[in-house]
């Protein structure tokens, strides 16, 4: 018999805490560094096993804005189900939709899940109290000598925070920005855990309603032209936030936009894949612009900073009402659980995966610079490509196939030699035997793949000749690129 | 809206503007629209979900946009009424 009812905030941290009490191997609490405005301690949870250096992590959020029921339980039954699937050496279950054991214990293995369930509890404390507001958004800071109470977590940080575009400096404004970037605790913690995590790759914060996959930008349409035309740029202070205009669009690398497109499509397919539900995946902006939003400050990170990670933020806008009925929430978190799952799985890197727990994790920094070499060259880039848009199939052949396992990372041992030598005055070349590894792996992969993989690896495998001999940048300068796909209308 | 006294009441409503520029106008109001649901219908108008009071839904009317009331919000709030501790959400997940 399902549970009656949503969570109280209460229980939201009793349930968090049984999870880490109860699988202790894989299941670690965690307390943010700030209690929230009214003193709650709020934590997440971390969801791993093993804590072998070079690992990725994904951070799910949910409970930003109080009056959001589902996201929370959505992401506390999330939590509750992988972990009883890893525990019990069962398939994680979403209705119809049935994802692997191996699938779930790739994501457990090699991936860090970071699951905050409620990121602002004194919100949903009020909004479940008889006497409070159901329908309360933002977080309960009394806001000394304003006329109003709260400071909305999504548009406190500090992505064009002083624009006041789709934000207000007016207190009793369900959009109160607060009174600075980063002024309140409950967004201080999500900074703090991006900071002290930065092998976080990707993230998704969790809301309602609208059956939306978003990704950045937020605060104006996107461009992939001129990369002048961005958030840092005050020389366009005052010309941003008018969607449908020419005078400013925010840049976006066509890489990361095929990247959020890609995969977004991939969240949206697991999605309908439950019960048929067809959310839309698009971009942040839609018609009506914001700012502050932990959507855009997670993807912008290490743009403003360049020493910080690339993290691809979604914000998932789950149903179609702020409290439906828990029968309907359920059918909504089982739906939206497939399609965390579905980021966990987009989130793991083939690479990074094989090398877990072995000595060469140590040349993952140089093997990730090389890879940014790469996507500076057509070549490389759709190379590159390739590689990210058939990863989980990858990741699944080789988790399947010891021997085929072995073999990877005995070539990627010999590439990685080659690699870390290409800056030298006299870089070493392709020995043409790690060549005929390379593409046998291919051929290997690809009379074990499916058709899309199979055609893709067909490609791919003549190329590889191009580095026969060759120092690895002479080969990218040499490869002729793959025309790939792009990717289908169905799934942007 | 401050806090105590006796709060009006409250309406699940959608917007339509008369134009995209008067939706991205609805901002200056300080009302409670919601972002994530704008979007242009079938029929090109820009539209916008929120949650207004009555006379807020009066002054939009004034000032050339539609709204279209769907239902007092009372009966679309379940945060008080449907609600469990852990322990029965527990037993229930099994």
């Amino acid at each position: 018999m399902p549970p009656p009812g949503y969570l109280t905030a209460a229980g939201i941290e009793a349930c968090i805490q049984w999870l880490a009490n109860t699988y202790p191997q894989i299941c670690q609490l965690l307390p943010l560094p700030e209690p929230s405005v009214e003193g709650r301690g709020i934590h997440m949870l971390k969801i791993a096993n093993g804590a072998a250096p070079g690992r990725r992590g994904v951070l799910l959020v949910g409970g930003v804005h109080a009056r959001e029921l589902v996201p929370p339980d959505c992401l506390a039954s999330f939590a509750f189900k992988l972990c009883a699937a890893y525990s019990n050496a069962t398939d994680l279950i979403f209705g119809p939709q049935v994802y692997s054991n191996l699938d779930v214990r790739l994501v457990v293995d090699v991936l860090d899940t970071f699951i905050l369930p409620l990121a602002n509890p004194d919100g949903r404390t009020y909004v479940q109290a008889v006497g409070g507001d159901p329908w309360w958004r933002k977080n309960r800071n009394p806001n000394p000598a304003l006329p109003c109470m709260g400071v909305d977590i999504n548009r406190n940080y500090d992505f064009l925070w002083s624009s006041g575009i789709g934000t207000s400096s007016y207190a009793c404004s369900e959009v109160f920005k607060g009174a600075g970037a980063f002024s309140e605790p409950e967004t201080r913690n999500v900074r703090s855990v991006l900071d002290n995590h930065p092998h976080i790759v990707s993230m998704m914060d969790v809301h309602s309603y609208s059956q939306l996959v978003l990704h950045p930008w937020g605060d104006d349409d996107n461009q992939s032209t001129d990369p002048s035309q961005n958030f840092l740029n005050p020389a366009y202070n005052g010309v941003r936030g008018v969607p449908g205009d020419v005078a400013y669009r925010e840049y976006i690398p066509a890489d990361d936009l095929n990247w959020f497109a890609t995969t977004g499509g991939k969240v949206r397919d697991a999605i309908a894949a439950v019960r048929g539900t067809v959310y839309t995946v698009e971009q942040g902006i839609r018609l009506y612009p914001t700012t502050g939003t932990a959507n855009d400050y997670g993807y912008c990170r290490h743009i403003a900073d360049t020493s910080k990670r690339r993290v691809y933020s979604y914000t998932l806008e789950t149903g179609l009402e702020f409290q439906p009925t828990y029968a309907e929430a359920l059918n909504i978190i089982s739906e939206v659980s497939s399609g965390l799952f579905q980021l966990c799985l987009s989130s793991l890197c083939v690479v990074e995966s094989v090398l877990a727990g072995t000595s060469l994790v140590a040349a993952l920094e140089d093997l990730r610079a090389f890879r940014r070499e790469m996507e500076s060259t057509v070549a490389g880039r759709s190379y590159v490509r390739l590689l990210d848009r058939h990863s989980v199939e990858l990741l699944r052949l080789v988790a399947a196939d010891e021997a085929l396992r072995a073999r990877a990372l005995a070539l990627l041992e010999a590439v990685t030699e080659v690699v870390q030598t290409r800056h030298r005055p006299q870089p070493r070349s392709v020995d043409p035997l790690v060549v005929d590894a390379a593409e046998g792996l291919l051929a290997e992969l690809q009379r074990a793949g499916s058709p899309e993989l199979a055609a893709a690896l067909a490609d791919l495998r003549p190329r590889m000749a191009y580095f026969k001999g060759k120092s690895v940048k002479e080969g990218l300068e040499a490869a002729s690129p793959i025309d790939l796909p792009a990717v289908p209308a169905a799934t942007r | 809206m401050a806090e105590g006294g006796t709060r009006p009441k409250r309406f699940f409503v959608t917007i339509v503007a008369p134009s995209q520029e008067a939706l991205l106008k609805l901002q200056r109001y300080d009302f409670d629209v919601f972002a994530a649901t704008s979007h242009m219908t079938r029929d090109g108008e820009p539209v916008i979900d929120g949650l207004l009071e009555l006379d807020q839904v009066g002054r939009l009317v004034e000032d050339g946009y539609q709204v279209l009331v769907k239902h007092e919000s009372s009966a679309r709030a379940r945060a008080t009424t449907e609600t469990v501790e852990f322990d029965q959400w527990l037993k229930n997940m099994g």
